[in-house]
């Protein structure tokens, strides 16, 4: 344990790249899905019932996926004989960032939609009988739906800076260029190089902290912001 | 506008909600003319607020003809969503502020074109210019309620449906209210909900009694009076 806050503290500049990939890895391929993943939740959770019930069932059942799986699935297409082969994708940080744009996707979604249609109906109306036009009353909900944003984002985070499945089907690991937090730790254990693979899990705990605070800060700012318009 | 005009003919309509047994609304036959100002009255549950949000074309399964039954013609033709959206517009019984300031309220739902100047002129006669940089949703009932109604004033339909007008509102708030209702009769034909049947009876000039979603009741004002001063 005291070797590896000793590798956190002298600035180990492997120790120090793996957790810089990890979290651009993960950063880009949350960001990369909120941009289908927000619009698309709010369109399902705004006004729930008929097709969108059962969309959203699809979504929810789709963010339970196993990580290995989606790896399995994304590997089909990457791979030399895949639909997507003839990119050369495997094995770069561009096909991990896609895996975790799969494994965040659905997360989002389900998260934002089953958020959006649990706001006050009111607003809805409000929006309809005034006949907002759409790109207004798309920039409105967002300001509504912003809390639960904020939680489905830092939820989609934690589970894709916490997964080794992908990462490593479709990253294979590859020193300096591939290897994420997750696979380097399941590396050193192997190795039997305890102390590395307990700093990154100290890293690891540490911003799955961090995300669970602001899970918890933007959950209790949600009821709030309908408080102020009681029924 | 001419009050001998038909506005809107209800033939047979039925609305229930979700797989509810029982329709919320049956009305055998509603004619409901120009440029009045008619109040419904009754009970909770008696469905009022189902018949505005109908007429607002509102209401979830509004098309699907197992909840929804009957025929609603608006001046003569089948009246459809978009016929709402362009002269209709409903006043929640506790209306919902959306983010941002009172002014911000205004402009996003103000028809377009609308001049910035009207808006605070709008502000100034309800009584909120001094709270417009205010975030709307500090506003108490009362200010919320007019706040409501200057929206509905700004996104310029012609006929306005209040669901409860005055609900939530101190006796202030409750008169400038009606006095600004008293203001629009001339140029808006105002169909509104309310359980207080002496407010209904200082404004409407007809007084259409629910019960059970059917119509128990339906005089003219004159007459409620006559009998009221019996």
């Amino acid at each position: 344990m005291g070797e590896a806050f000793r590798l956190l503290r002298t600035a180990d500049p492997e120790l120090w790249s793996i957790i810089g990939r990890s979290l651009l890895f993960s950063a880009s391929a949350v960001l990369l899905a909120a941009i289908p993943g927000i619009p698309c939740g709010i369109a399902i959770g705004w006004k729930p019932g008929g097709f969108r019930h059962w969309l959203a069932s699809i979504v929810h059942a789709l963010s339970a996926v196993p990580t290995v799986v989606i790896g399995l699935f994304v590997y089909g297409l990457l791979s030399r004989t895949g639909p997507l082969g003839f990119l050369g994708m495997l094995y770069t940080p561009a096909a991990v960032i896609l895996g975790q744009i799969f494994l965040a996707l659905p997360l989002l979604v389900s998260f934002i939609a089953g958020g959006f249609s649990s706001i006050d109906p009111r607003f809805r109306e409000t929006l309809e009988t005034h006949a907002i036009p759409p790109i207004a009353a798309f920039s409105l909900a967002l300001r509504e739906a912003r809390p639960m944003i904020t939680t489905a984002v830092a939820m989609a985070f934690s589970r894709v800076i916490g997964e080794v499945g992908v990462a490593m089907m479709l990253g294979g690991n590859i020193r300096g260029l591939t290897r994420t937090m997750t696979t380097a730790i399941a590396l050193d254990t192997s190795r039997g190089e305890f102390e590395r693979a307990v700093a990154l899990g100290i890293v690891l705990l540490a911003v799955a902290l961090v995300m669970n605070m602001l899970i918890h800060w933007s959950s209790q700012t949600l009821p709030a912001s309908v408080r102020r318009n009681p029924q | 506008m001419n009050r001998d005009l038909l506005l809107f003919e209800i033939d047979a309509l039925q609305y229930r909600y979700g797989c509810a047994p029982k329709p919320a609304l049956a009305l055998d036959r509603l004619e409901l003319r120009e440029a009045s100002c008619v109040a419904f009255v009754g009970p909770n549950g008696s469905g009022k607020t189902t018949l505005l949000k109908l007429l607002n074309h509102l209401l979830d399964g509004q098309d699907d003809p197992k909840r929804c039954k009957g025929r609603i013609q608006f001046r003569g033709q089948p009246f459809t969503r978009t016929m709402a959206r362009r002269h209709t517009v409903y006043l929640h019984q506790h209306p919902y502020m959306l983010a941002g300031t009172v002014l911000q309220n205004l402009e996003i739902c103000a028809r377009p074109g609308f001049d910035r100047h009207v808006l605070f002129a709008m502000l100034e006669r309800i009584g909120l210019s001094e709270k417009k940089d205010l975030p709307a949703r500090s506003l108490s009932g009362g200010e919320a309620q007019r706040l409501a109604l200057a929206r509905a004033l700004v996104s310029d339909r012609e006929i306005l449906l209040l669901d409860e007008p005055t609900a939530s509102t101190d006796a202030a708030s409750a008169l400038r209210i009606r006095n600004l209702l008293e203001e629009l009769k001339a140029q808006k034909t105002i169909l509104f909900s309310t359980h207080h049947r002496r407010f209904a009876e200082q404004l409407a000039d007809r007084i259409i009694e629910l019960a059970d979603g059917t119509i128990c009741n339906d005089r003219r004002n004159d007459l409620v009076d006559q009998s009221s001063s019996r």
